[in-house]
């Protein structure tokens, strides 16, 4: 490979892990296009689509050079946009050398999560917070604790699975529909509102949502358009989760 | 348990440790977990303030987002990192979970003008959220530059 084709693979593996993991559409598009500005060349493009890269390089002398890559799966890990923004920055001011850069972003793809432990334990955590902060009571919040990481334990099951994104919410409010309905009649003095307010906490889609605003606003109009549906469709597959299961108990 | 101090002290402490579980659940960096909730302290903070000085919820919102956001750009300067690692931990009490807890039970119920309203109140609520960040957001990076940067870390 010619240094251009390692320069647009840099460009546009950077711009797949950062979109991919829930960095916003304007910090993608700009650390391409500072990768790429290292050539020197001028009108170099990069542009990032909720689901597609694009970057084009302009080359006088071998004609232009431009390639596309498809993002297929999206999931939050703000651990690999930081180290992406790191190497990029480290790069465009010289500090490491081109096949560096690629070997290290090779580096970051593989990088692990937090102990699955950890993944369980937050979600709960979250989710006895977040009930007890709409209503103080300290067996809802606890309870709510109990379902949240068993939300926490299906969250990481349906990552090794191939599902819809959509579906992860939809089943996560039905079971936890299912836990505060089974559980309200072992805790007589608890609550089946503040139980599921809690736990459907962190399957709201609120990243995803003041993310397409701020694409709105700052005009990216594509990426913020189908962010917001996406939201949309989210919260809609939660409510009907839920939903659902409340008819059929209440 | 005096009020004041449930409120303005137990509450966002509450959420200080949600929101670093929640930056645990999105793999935010070991060493920037504790600010994180600490975006959040002063999101629920500042919420608690003004509903209890008689704001409305979509003020309260509003000026929380709002407070949060400048707090996670002032350091993202200063931890040399991009602003959405505190900013999304940070925002998360404000995210609407019980108006559109609301919003399910009225529709199970049937009741059509309670639907409306109660998904009007979330929808109400989330764009309070974007208009608040994006305020923030847009204002020049200057502003916010007062902590020094920090510049002895191994990975910057």
């Amino acid at each position: 490979m010619d240094n251009d084709t390692k320069l647009i693979n840099l460009a546009l593996d950077s711009g797949e892990i950062m979109l991919k993991n829930g960095a916003e559409t304007f910090r993608v598009q700009d650390t391409m296009k500072r990768i790429l500005s290292t050539t020197g060349r001028d009108k170099i493009e990069a542009q990032a689509l909720s689901t597609l890269l694009m970057v084009t390089l302009p080359r006088e002398e071998k004609g232009p050079l431009s390639m596309m890559r498809g993002i297929h799966s999206r999931t939050v890990n703000f651990h690999k946009v930081c180290a992406v923004n790191n190497m990029s920055r480290a790069f465009v001011s010289g500090q490491i050398s081109l096949d560096n850069a690629l070997a290290q972003v090779e580096a970051i793809r593989n990088e692990s999560a937090y102990h699955p432990f950890l993944h369980i334990a937050g979600y709960g955590i979250i989710a006895g917070g977040f009930s007890y902060l709409t209503v103080p009571s300290i067996l809802d919040g606890f309870l709510a604790f109990l379902v949240g990481m068993l939300l926490g334990v299906l969250d990481l099951w349906l990552d090794s699975k191939k599902v819809p994104y959509f579906f992860g919410p939809f089943l996560g409010g039905v079971v936890a529909a299912q836990c505060a309905c089974w559980i309200h009649p072992l805790f007589p003095t608890s609550h089946i509102h503040n139980i599921i307010i809690g736990s459907i906490m962190p399957l709201l889609p609120g990243v995803t949502f003041s993310k397409s605003m701020r694409d709105l606003l700052e005009g990216n109009l594509i990426s913020g358009y189908t962010k917001a549906v996406e939201a949309l469709v989210v919260a809609c597959s939660l409510a009907g989760g839920v939903g659902m299961t409340l008819s059929y108990f209440v | 348990m005096n009020e004041q101090i449930f409120y303005y002290i137990v509450h966002p402490l509450i959420a200080f440790v949600a929101c670093m579980a929640y930056a645990i659940v999105c793999n935010a960096p070991r060493r920037e977990i504790p600010y994180s909730g600490l975006t959040a302290f002063i999101c629920w903070l500042t919420y608690q303030l003004v509903i209890r000085h008689g704001g409305t919820a979509f003020v309260a919102t509003l000026l929380a987002t709002c407070a949060a956001t400048s707090f996670a750009r002032i350091l993202s300067y200063h931890r040399m990192l991009p602003t959405i690692v505190y900013h999304i931990p940070g925002i998360l009490p404000l995210v609407p979970g019980a108006a559109v807890y609301r919003c399910i039970t009225s529709a199970m119920e049937g009741g059509a003008l309670d639907t409306t309203v109660n998904i009007l109140t979330a929808f109400k609520l989330a764009g309070a959220i974007g208009i608040g960040s994006v305020i923030v957001l847009v204002l020049p990076q200057k502003w916010f530059s007062f902590f020094p940067r920090h510049l002895n870390r191994k990975d910057a």
